[in-house]
This record gives structure tokens, C-alpha cells and sequence, in this order.
């Protein structure tokens, strides 16, 4: 298994800096073909760790391998010892399955997409050193392990959004996401400074026995690890950046603005469940963020006109659903929404991503429309996916969304009222969901074309087009493959639950009630689909009227509550002034009162200097004043 | 006991220098030549040195009368913190001649003088084990640095030059006269006798004020850093480097050498002070990193916050932060060291350094902008490169009794990436800023060569620091015993009347681990 | 014998009349030899002394006077003479600036 684990994250490094230095060579197809090689096998090999572990009794579901000692210092309560290693557990491989699942499948995309790009060998380099932050981000034995693959995975996609050189707004935005990740970062820092403090440790292997025996946590530790996850998986106010990173090729906002990494913040709070639960009202907190953050962005979406823009803002909702889940303490839930989210996502975006290529990069929806004609297994594909998005039985979303909608109310109903309000916004959530998914695909593929009359939309190469049926099928079977609450069909909760903290409150519902709750949201969505779809599907003209004359609120939206313009007048620009104001202070104060002694010293020299005038006579006279001074005093 | 290894790396460069200086028929590119061979050599011959004591006792030792009137003598010895300084000094070397290929081309023979006569001192510096040697390789590294800004430098040369030499003199002034104090007080200029001495508390928090300024500027610490911005804006890219890389350690290098186990009770009374004078240098730097627009000037200021975080590390008195703090002064060596030598590359195309001016190069110059990405990573500490396990080792061991000041420090972890990222889009990204940008060679092999260690040593640390961590650690550990034994005795209920009378066994073995 | 008072008077007088002439005049030549004066007032105070008391002593004293006062003359002459050569005149108000 070591063996196994090692390759896992040797191969994807090895072949990043095999492309990173010698890529250049390559032509043509050749490295993402190598690209693609290797993530399937490292599929391969998370699937091979999964078999293993399946093998294990449940109790002794762990491998704990270490390469080499990376840090060792002090001794007593103050020693810290990282290893470099890999900590197994069912939780790191089911991320490492669909990580490297989903991955190889976007790989695979690239290869055609890319294709006539130039640079397209650093695009898959970095893709693999994606790959590798990825896995250690979640094989890592210890928390600092966990750091490293955080940031890389946080330059990999600043490299990656500013792929293209030219691109001023692209740069901009890879700097944005880098530095807002780093806000979080600091949460996640001082989360570790805190946790090695208390417990003497920051090792996976180590913090397994301590987390299941502690009882009582300081609520800002854990909040420091959620500050951590708000920056990686954009929730307010940290969500800023992900759209912005849109800026990026296509199926890198599918693999690392959708499907992988920005799930890191939600997998963080698994690892770290029991501090989460043991800390008075730190769910509260995480619940209260997830749900806001699920209908904020779930409002913006309504009115993007950027087919990328509407998925990037769908992205952070249904990362609010996740929050939401670990919130209400359903962690199992949480992480069936992350697989199901990472097929259907990764399918919408790569989706897009066809649309985008057959327009020769148009990415208005404005612009779009019919192309249901043009690229019938693109629209057949992608349509899976929105009703997965919408929560549609029988589609994957649908099983996972239901569960957690479940719960909030469950709790609701157990006697918390303010779980009513959370499902109330919720539900609400989905609602707006399945209307801003219709009201995408309608404008992209319904209707009549307005699409430029000097394009000639055509159907995906076969790589990409084999990509989006895996994911298709996927986006069908998997949410009902994974887990259906309500028939007690939970493979992945069986699997993943017991290195998950238990849930601190109720989550069941009466059967009765469950399947009602789930007719109404099922109601729900379809309905708002079907409205949708009208407003949007006939003619194109009243519609766009009323989205051009919006009232004051609809505005809004369109500026997307103009958050960004907030924090550059809140932060951004303040801090910028400070700055500003250092130097001069730096300049006139700090060294002015160093240049000012010198100035003074320069002043007393010149006075004392007038002295030296040069006449004999008036050194003589000096002279002998002071002889007869002198003489006088000795006399005295 | 005598070893001779010591005296050979300080004196060999010595003797170079003192040949060059009297051969003036020497052509400038044999002399050149001479001085790469001259520095290599030094560089692989200090290379035993690193195989230091494991117990965090002083090795390769030296020590012979040298003015034997007043007890002075010439004591050399590495221990686990000056061995690696002393090798990144002997490494940085080389690199700054192959260096001087693209920008010094009159008195090439006076510069590698210049060059050598430095090494002497620097290395002299970290390796001197008596308080007066240390002082009089203080200022001899101090005399070329001035002459290299002051003769090779940019238009205000002069001015720099003046400026950079008027602050440290007025330190070292000081140090001086603490020196003197020491040796009339305690009768000794030995380092072990010294550590061995007790002082009272009161003549400790003199001397403790007499060496810390000296220090403090060299480091340099907010506000004595105005003279940093200038001098580096100035100085040749050599000079640049050899500042950032090796002389502003040796501020932080006394600190820990000198002011921690020589005045332990001042030392844990000043210790707040110095946080929060880290603290704000950190963020002081960052934000005015953040306004320059000038290339030198944000790596000078960006130096001003990372050299905070060692003067943070060091007198939070904790085992982790303060061999993180001497980790991270050999990896900001390494990563400044890089990007002046970047900065120096372009200048030396593009004759300009404003941000402003620059834009697009990844396209042109793609080497260049791999190697600046790769060297702004690892100033900015991201896991996996050399500047990460620093940072990382001085804010966790920091946190535990400071938790306030680590957490604001922290903050300059995020500045850092703000400043540095703007610097790389400024320069790489974006449209072309350059009417002449196409015309710029990419790197070549020379200046890839120039950054290849410096690259390859920041892998390695990010990856592997525990060998160069274990060697550091128990000579930290040394060095904080006594402040620690003070700071334990002014914590306890009944305050002993002298913090001092727990002067450790000098043989201790170090703490159990492992 | 003449008391040793004149000899002091005569000495004060010699004195006197040297600084008078090194503040007042302004010809080198006429400085150098008020400066002479001030010298040998002071030889003949040694030599009065020398009378009354250790004859050696006081005799030695004024010699060493007097070849201090040979070898000043002898460097003073040079430098005016290089003074006139330089500026044509050995004025000493003329000659102020201290730098080349």
C-alpha cells in the first residue's frame, strides 16, 4: 500500500516537471495524451487503495505511511514532528477516487481542446502539479501536509487562470484568487498554530484518538480552519474570487473551480469534524454561512449573461448546500453532495466549455440559442446535468440535495425553529436554482439562433464528446448508485460515516413526512423549471426587454450586489491609502528625523567652522586672549 | 583541537584580495576568472564545515594569543548556527561574480578585490569567538561594502553609500564601547568565558542596549531601516545581493550570538519590545513593499518585513520559532539573493526599473519568468519551497506564548503574497510594457547557471530542512538556555535577587528527543 | 649686580613689544621676527635665572631656544619665500583661504 500511495503522488509531480522542463519538444497531442496516461493510472491506483481498504475490518480502515521525517524540533509538549507520508482512511480515498475520476476525465477533454493552443504542454504541466497539490492535499499524513497541497492547489489555479499571458483581466483575476485564498489561509495558519498548542500534534494519525476523546474546543479554533474553507471554497465573503477565475480555460473551472478544489474547504471540516462538533457554536456558524451563501449566489446567478459566470455562481450555491450539510452536523451528506456536485458540474462546464469551443469562444448567452440543432449530444449531455443541477428526480443532485433539505428539517421538527428558517432558505435555494439552470440552457440551446451567422457550430472532437457521456451517465445513476435516504440504501454513508464525527442533532424524519418533504421539493423544482423554460424559451425579445429594464433589485444582481465594488471600497482602497501614507511617513518622519541629525551635525559644523577664518592676526589675538585668560586663572 | 579549516576559508579569500590589490598588470577578465576559481574553491572547502556538532557545541575550533596584553584573542569555531551561514556566505559568493559578467565592466580587478576582502569578513564575522575578532570583522565587511555602493553603484551613489556607512558606524560606535565594558568588567573577550559571566542586571540592560543597536540597524529593524531602501537602490546587483543575502544576518546573527546568552535577564526584558518592533516591521515592510514602484525597492522593503519575522522567532525564546528564525535567515539569503540577481538580469536589458515600465515578459522571456515565479514563491513562503518551513516554524512556535503577535504577523504572510504577486504581474503579465521588450535576450546559460543552486537549495529545504534543521536546533538550544533559565526565574513566585546564578553546564547534553 | 627684577622687566618689555608686532603688523617677514623677539624674551629670562640658580640648566635651556628658533626661521623663510613666490607678496591678510 505504500508503494501504491507513494506512486499516487510521485507520478503526477514527476510528470508536471517532465512537461514543466522538457514539454516544449512535444507536439501536437503527445502531452496530454501523457497527461491523461498518467491520471488514469493514478485513478487506477486510488482505485486499488479503495479495494484495499474495502478489504480492511471497518474499525481498522486506515494506512498510515511515511517517506520521510520532514520536521522534528524541541521535545516534551513542545516537540513538532511532520512527517512526509500519506494517511488512508476511507474520507481521503473517496476524495482521491473521484478526484483522480473526474480528473482523468478533464484530462482527457483537454487533450482535444487544447489541442491548438500554444503552450498547451505548460497547460497539462501544470494540470498534473494540480493533480499532485490535489492528492496531497487530501492523502497528506498531517494538517501541514494538507497546507501544502492547499496552496499548490491555490498556484496552480493562480498559473492557471493567468494561463494566458496577454490577458490583463486574466492576471488580474489569478492574483485575486490567489490572494483572497490567502486570507483563508491565515485562518487555516492560526488554526494550526492553535490545534498544535493544545494537542501537541498535527498528524491524522495522532489527532484520531484525541478528536474522538475531546469534549470542548475553543469555538475560534475551528473558525480558523472555516475561514481557511471560506477562501477555498468560496463562501461569503470570501466567494470573489471564483467567478473572477472563470477567466481561465474551460475545463480548468470545470476541474478546479468546480469539481476538486474548491471542495478542500468542505473536506477540511470533515477531517476536522469532531473539533467542529465539540465547539459550542461553530456549526451554528458554519450552517448559518452555507445557507446565506447558497442563496446569495443562487440570486446572482439569475441574471449573468455569461454561460461561465451562471455555473461559477451555481458552483458557490450548491458549495453553501455542503456548508450547509456540515452545519446541520449531516457530514456524510456534505460529502455526497461534493461527489454528485463533481459529476454533474464537471459535466455542465465541460459542456460549456463544447458550446464555448463551437463558438469559437463566445461565452454570451445573449448570443447563443438553438444549438440544440447543432450540437444535439452536447445539449442531450448537458441537459442530464442541469436537471441534476435543478435537483430533478431521478438525476444525482436530486438524492443528495433531498438528504440535506431532509435534515434541516428534521431538526426543525426535533424542536430547533431556526432550522425551519434554514431549510426555508434552502429550498427556496433550489427553487432559484432550477429556474436560473432552465433559464441557461433555454437561452443556450432553445429557442431561435442568435448566434453569429458567420459561425458554424459543430459537435465536439471525440475526446471531449466521450468525456461528457461518462459524465453523463454518471450524473444520471450516481446520486441513486451512492445513497437514497429514504429506502435506507446508504453504500457511501456506510463507507465514509465512521471516520466522520457523529451528527450532534436528529437527522431522520418519520418515513411519512421524508416522502412528502421530497414530493414538495421535487413540486418545487420541476415548477420552477417549467417557468424557466416559458419565460425564456419563446421569443427572445420580451425577455430580454424585461431583463434590460430591470427594477432596482434585479439591478442589483446584475452587479452582483456589487460586492467587489464594496471591497474595494471598504478594504481594498483603504489598505491601499495606508500603504501610501506609510511611505510618506517612511519618507518625511521616520527618515526625515535621521536625515534631520545629520542635518544638524552639517549646521553645528559650519558654525564652529566660521572660526577658522584663515587671518594669522586674529588666530594670534585669539591666542593671546587666551594665554592671558590662562594666566589670569593660574594667578587667581 | 587547533583547526586550521576556519582560518584557511577567512584567510584564503585574504590573500586573494591582498594579491589582486598588487598586481595591477593583471587583466580584468583573468583577474575575473581568478576570483570565480578563488571563490569556488572557498566555497567547496567550507562545505566540511556543515558537519557540525550534534550536542550544539562549537567545532573546528582555532584559538591562539593575538594581543595577548589585553587577553584578545584569535578565536575561531562554527556551531550549528554559523555553519550554515558561513557556507551560504562561501555559496553566494561565486554566483555574485558570475554575476558581475553582465554588469561591472571598468575596475574589474578592484571589484573582485572588493568581492574578497568582503568573504574575509563576513565569514569572519559569523565564525568569531571573540567578542573583539567579531568586531573586527564587523566593520571589515563593512569598509568593501561601502566602496562597492559608493563606487559601483547608481546616480546617488554617494549619498547611499554615506548613509548606509553613518548608520552602521553609529551602531557598531556603541558595540564598541560595550565591548570594552565587557572586557574591563569581565576581564575576558572570549565568547565561552563570557557565557559563563554574570553581569548585573543593571549593566546588563546597557550593554544589552549598546549591542542590540548595532544589531538592530544592521537587521535592520523599523525605524532604523531607512538606510536599506537607498543603499540596495544604489548598489550593484552584487552588492545587492551580498546586503540582502549574507550582511543583514549578521545583524540577526548577534542578536542571537551575543544578546540572548550574554545579557539573559535584559534580553527577556527587552524581548517585548523587539516583538513588537518585529511585528511591526513585518507589516510596516509589507504595506510599503506594496507603494514602491520601484523593482529594487519593493525587494529592499519586502526584506525590512521578512527579517521581522527572524527578530520574531528569536525573542518569542521558543525552541521551534528561534531555529526557524535562523532557517529562515539562510532561506531569505537564498530567495532575495535570486530575485536581486533577477532584477539585475532585466536592469541590465531594459536599463530601467520601474514597474511600470515592464509588462508581458512571460511571453518573451519565458526562463526569466519561470525563475522569477519561482524565486517570488519562495519569498513568499509557499509549502513545499524553503521560505515556508521558516515562516512556518517561527509563527507556530511564536503562537504558543504570543498569540497575538503571531496571529498579526501572520497578516504579512498575506501582504507578502499582495506585494510580490503584484510585482510578478507587473512585470510578466498583461500587455507588453516595453517598446524594446522583444529585443530583451531571454536568460542565458551563464545567468541560469548564476540561479540554479539558489533554486535547487530551496527545493531541497522545502522538502528535506530536518538535516540542516537538526544541526541548527540544539545550537539554538544553547543559546537560549540561560534567557529561558531568567525568564523561568523572573516567572517564578519567590524572584530569585540575580537572574543569573543558573549559568548552565557548559557539557549539557541536550534535551532527550528523537 | 643688577637685580634680577630688570633682567624680568627687560624680558616683559621684549615680550610685549613681540606680540604687539605679530597681532599688529602685517608683513611676514616683520611676524617672523616679533616671533624671534617673544623667543629671546624668554632666553633672557632663562639666562637670569641660569645667573641665580644652576647656571647648566638655564644656559642649555636658552640653547635649545635658540635652535628651535633657527630651525622655525629656517622652515618659516621657506614657506614665505614660496608664499611670494605663489602671490608676489608676503602680506599675511592676503593669504586667507585655507584651501589649495
Amino acid at each position: 500500500m505504500n508503494l501504491v500511495a507513494g506512486l499516487l503522488l510521485i507520478l503526477p509531480l514527476a510528470m508536471a516537471a517532465l512537461l514543466g522542463l522538457f514539454g516544449k519538444r512535444l507536439h501536437g497531442k503527445t502531452p496530454g495524451l501523457l497527461a491523461f496516461g498518467m491520471a488514469a493510472t493514478c485513478f487506477g491506483l486510488a482505485v486499488a487503495a479503495f479495494l484495499h481498504l474495502r478489504g480492511l475490518p471497518e474499525e481498522a480502515r486506515f494506512v498510515e505511511a511515511s517517506f520521510w521525517r520532514w520536521l522534528d524540533l524541541g521535545s516534551g509538549d513542545q516537540r513538532l514532528a511532520l512527517d512526509v507520508g500519506v494517511w488512508l482512511d476511507p474520507l481521503s480515498v473517496t476524495w482521491a477516487l473521484f478526484v483522480t475520476g473526474v480528473g482523468s476525465l478533464i484530462f482527457l477533454y483537454s487533450i482535444s481542446y487544447m489541442e491548438h493552443e500554444e503552450g498547451a504542454w505548460r497547460y497539462f504541466s501544470y494540470l498534473c502539479l494540480f493533480l499532485f497539490s490535489m492528492l496531497i492535499l487530501v492523502l497528506g499524513e498531517n494538517l501541514v501536509l494538507t497546507f501544502l497541497g492547499w496552496e499548490g492547489v491555490g498556484l496552480c489555479s493562480y498559473l492557471l487562470i493567468g494561463f494566458d499571458y496577454g490577458k490583463e483581466v486574466a492576471a488580474r483575476a489569478g492574483r485575486k484568487a490567489f490572494v483572497v485564498n490567502r486570507i483563508g489561509d491565515v485562518g487555516f495558519l492560526i488554526g494550526m498554530f492553535w490545534t498544535w498548542k493544545l494537542y501537541g500534534t498535527l498528524g491524522h494519525g495522532e489527532m484520531k484518538p484525541i478528536m474522538a476523546a475531546v469534549t470542548a474546543v475553543p469555538p475560534l479554533l475551528a473558525l480558523g480552519y472555516f475561514v481557511g474553507a471560506c477562501g477555498k471554497s468560496a463562501q461569503l465573503p470570501l466567494f470573489v474570487w471564483l467567478p473572477d477565475a472563470m477567466a481561465g480555460p474551460t475545463p480548468v473551472s470545470a476541474l478546479i473551480h468546480a469539481a476538486t478544489m474548491v471542495t478542500a474547504g468542505i473536506y477540511l471540516v470533515l477531517r476536522l469534524s469532531p473539533l467542529f462538533v465539540a465547539a459550542e457554536w461553530a456549526l451554528d456558524v458554519v450552517a448559518w454561512t452555507g445557507a446565506a451563501t447558497a442563496l446569495f449566489a443562487g440570486l446572482i446567478a439569475l441574471r449573468q449573461r455569461d454561460i461561465k459566470r451562471v455555473l461559477a455562481y451555481s458552483t458557490v450555491s450548491q458549495l453553501g448546500y455542503m456548508f450547509l450539510a456540515c452545519g446541520l452536523g449531516a457530514f456524510g451528506a456534505a460529502a455526497f453532495h461534493v461527489i454528485t456536485h463533481a459529476f454533474f458540474k464537471a459535466l455542465l462546464f465541460l459542456g460549456a466549455g463544447a458550446v464555448i469551443h463551437a463558438l469559437h469562444g463566445e461565452q454570451d448567452l445573449w448570443k447563443m440559442g438553438g444549438l440544440k440543432h447543432h450540437l444535439p449530444k452536447t445539449a442531450r449531455a448537458m441537459t442530464a446535468g442541469a436537471f441534476a443541477l435543478a435537483g430533478i428526480f431521478p438525476f444525482a443532485g436530486f438524492f443528495s440535495k433531498d438528504e440535506i433539505l431532509g435534515v434541516a428539517f428534521a431538526q426543525g421538527y426535533a424542536g430547533d425553529p431556526s432550522r425551519y428558517v434554514l431549510w426555508g432558505m434552502g429550498v427556496l435555494t433550489a427553487a432559484l436554482t432550477a429556474f436560473y439552470t432552465a433559464r441557461m440552457m433555454t437561452l443556450c440551446f432553445g429557442g431561435t439562433s442568435r448566434v453569429d451567422p458567420h459561425l458554424h457550430p459543430h459537435e465536439a472532437p471525440a475526446p471531449m464528446a466521450i468525456a461528457l457521456q461518462v459524465l453523463m451517465v454518471a450524473s444520471i445513476v450516481g446520486g441513486a448508485a451512492l445513497g437514497f435516504e429514504a429506502l435506507h440504501w446508504m453504500p457511501l454513508h456506510h463507507w465514509i460515516d465512521p471516520v466522520l464525527a457523529a451528527p450532534p442533532h436528529p437527522t431522520h424524519l418519520p418515513p411519512a413526512l421524508n416522502w412528502g418533504l421530497m414530493a414538495l421539493a421535487m413540486m418545487i423544482a420541476v415548477l420552477a423549471w417549467r417557468i424557466g423554460a416559458k419565460w425564456y424559451g419563446g421569443d427572445f425579445a420580451p425577455a430580454r426587454q424585461a431583463e434590460l429594464t430591470a427594477p432596482r433589485f434585479a439591478k442589483l444582481l446584475q452587479g452582483r450586489f456589487f460586492v467587489d465594488e464594496l471591497y474595494a471600497l471598504l478594504i481594498v482602497r483603504p489598505l491601499r491609502f495606508v500603504a501610501e501614507l506609510c511611505l510618506e511617513f517612511d519618507r518625511r518622519v521616520v527618515d526625515g528625523l535621521f536625515r534631520g541629525a545629520g542635518s544638524f551635525s552639517a549646521l553645528l559644523s559650519t558654525t564652529v567652522r566660521l572660526a577658522q577664518n584663515g587671518v594669522v592676526h586674529a588666530y594670534a589675538f585669539w591666542m593671546v586672549v587666551g594665554a592671558v585668560l590662562l594666566l589670569t586663572l593660574a594667578l587667581a | 583541537m587547533n583547526d586550521l579549516l576556519l582560518a584557511g576559508v577567512i584567510l584564503g579569500p585574504l590573500a586573494a584580495a591582498l594579491l589582486l590589490a598588487l598586481w595591477p598588470k593583471l587583466a580584468p577578465e583573468p583577474a575575473r576568472l581568478l576570483t570565480l576559481l578563488i571563490t569556488v574553491a572557498t566555497f567547496v572547502a567550507s562545505l566540511p564545515l556543515l558537519a557540525t556538532d550534534a550536542a550544539g557545541g562549537m567545532t573546528r575550533e582555532l584559538d591562539v594569543p593575538w594581543i595577548a596584553a589585553l587577553g584578545i584573542r584569535f578565536h575561531l569555531g562554527v556551531d550549528g548556527i554559523s555553519a550554515p551561514l558561513v557556507v551560504l556566505t562561501t555559496l553566494l559568493m561565486p554566483l555574485v561574480v558570475l554575476a558581475s559578467y553582465g554588469h561591472v565592466h571598468d575596475r574589474v580587478r578592484q571589484y573582485c578585490v572588493l568581492l574578497l576582502a568582503m568573504e574575509a569578513g563576513m565569514v569572519g564575522v559569523f565564525a568569531a569567538l571573540d567578542l573583539v575578532l567579531f568586531y573586527v570583522f564587523f566593520e571589515m565587511s563593512l569598509i568593501p561594502l561601502y566602496l562597492l555602493v559608493g563606487v559601483y553603484g547608481g546616480a546617488r551613489r554617494t549619498y547611499a553609500a554615506l548613509k548606509f556607512v553613518l548608520f552602521t558606524v553609529a551602531g557598531s560606535l556603541l558595540l564598541l564601547l560595550g565591548i570594552l565594558y565587557v572586557m574591563h568588567a569581565t576581564g575576558s573577550a572570549d565568547f565561552a568565558a563570557l557565557r559563563r559571566a554574570t553581569l548585573s542586571v543593571r549593566e546588563q540592560a546597557w550593554l544589552f542596549a549598546a549591542f542590540a543597536a548595532a544589531f538592530c540597524v544592521k537587521v535592520p529593524l523599523v525605524p532604523f531601516h531607512t538606510w536599506l531602501p537607498d543603499a540596495h537602490v544604489e548598489a550593484p546587483t552584487g552588492g545587492s545581493v551580498i546586503l540582502a543575502g549574507v550582511t543583514l544576518k549578521m545583524g540577526t546573527y548577534g542578536l542571537l550570538r551575543f544578546c540572548l546568552p550574554l545579557f539573559p535577564a535584559a534580553s527577556i526584558e527587552h524581548a517585548p519590545l523587539l516583538l513588537a518592533l518585529a511585528v511591526v516591521g513585518i507589516l510596516y515592510g509589507a504595506l510599503l513593499a506594496w507603494a514602491q514602484s520601484d523593482l529594487k525597492k519593493i525587494i529592499a522593503y519586502s526584506s525590512v518585513s521578512h527579517l521581522g519575522f527572524v527578530v520574531l522567532g528569536l525573542f518569542s525564546l521558543q525552541s521551534s520559532a528561534a531555529t526557524g528564525a535562523t532557517l529562515q535567515m539562510i532561506n531569505h539569503g537564498l530567495s532575495t539573493g535570486a530575485l536581486f540577481l533577477l532584477i539585475g538580469m532585466i536592469y541590465e536589458r531594459a536599463h530601467t526599473r520601474q514597474l511600470a515600465d515592464f509588462g508581458g515578459l512571460a511571453r518573451t522571456m519565458p526562463r526569466f519568468a519561470v525563475c522569477l515565479v519561482f524565486a517570488t514563491l519562495s519569498s513568499i513562503g509557499l509549502p513545499g519551497l524553503n521560505g515556508f518551513v521558516g515562516e512556518f516554524l517561527i509563527l507556530i512556535g511564536t503562537w504558543r506564548d504570543h498569540p497575538l503577535a503571531a496571529s498579526l504577523a501572520s497578516l504579512g504572510v498575506l501582504l507578502g503574497a499582495i506585494y510580490m504577486l503584484g510585482l510578478v504581474k507587473g512585470l510578466l503579465f498583461g500587455p507588453v510594457g516595453h517598446p524594446k521588450t522583444a529585443t530583451w535576450r531571454d536568460l542565458t546559460l551563464r545567468e541560469m547557471a548564476t540561479l540554479a543552486p539558489l533554486f535547487a537549495l530551496m527545493i531541497a529545504i522545502g522538502f528535506a530542512p530536518q538535516p540542516l534543521l537538526s544541526r541548527i536546533e540544539p545550537a539554538v538550544e544553547r543559546m537560549l538556555e540561560r534567557p529561558r533559565l531568567a525568564l523561568e526565574a523572573s516567572l517564578a513566585p519567590t524572584a530569585m535577587p540575580s537572574v543569573d546564578e543558573g549559568a548552565p553546564p557548559h557539557d549539557r547534553a541536550p534535551g532527550e528527543r528523537r | 649686580m643688577v637685580p634680577q627684577a630688570w633682567y624680568l622687566l627687560l624680558s616683559a618689555l621684549l615680550f610685549g613689544l613681540g606680540i604687539a608686532g605679530f597681532v599688529a603688523r602685517r608683513n611676514t617677514l616683520v611676524m617672523f621676527m616679533s616671533v624671534e623677539l617673544m623667543l629671546n624674551a624668554a632666553n633672557v629670562v632663562f639666562l637670569a635665572a641660569a645667573r641665580d640658580h644652576v647656571p647648566a640648566r638655564g644656559s642649555a635651556c636658552a640653547l635649545f631656544v635658540i635652535a628651535v628658533a633657527a630651525a622655525e626661521v629656517a622652515v618659516g623663510l621657506a614657506l614665505v619665500l614660496a608664499l611670494f613666490r605663489l602671490r608676489k607678496s608676503v602680506q599675511a591678510d592676503e593669504v586667507r583661504e585655507l584651501r589649495a
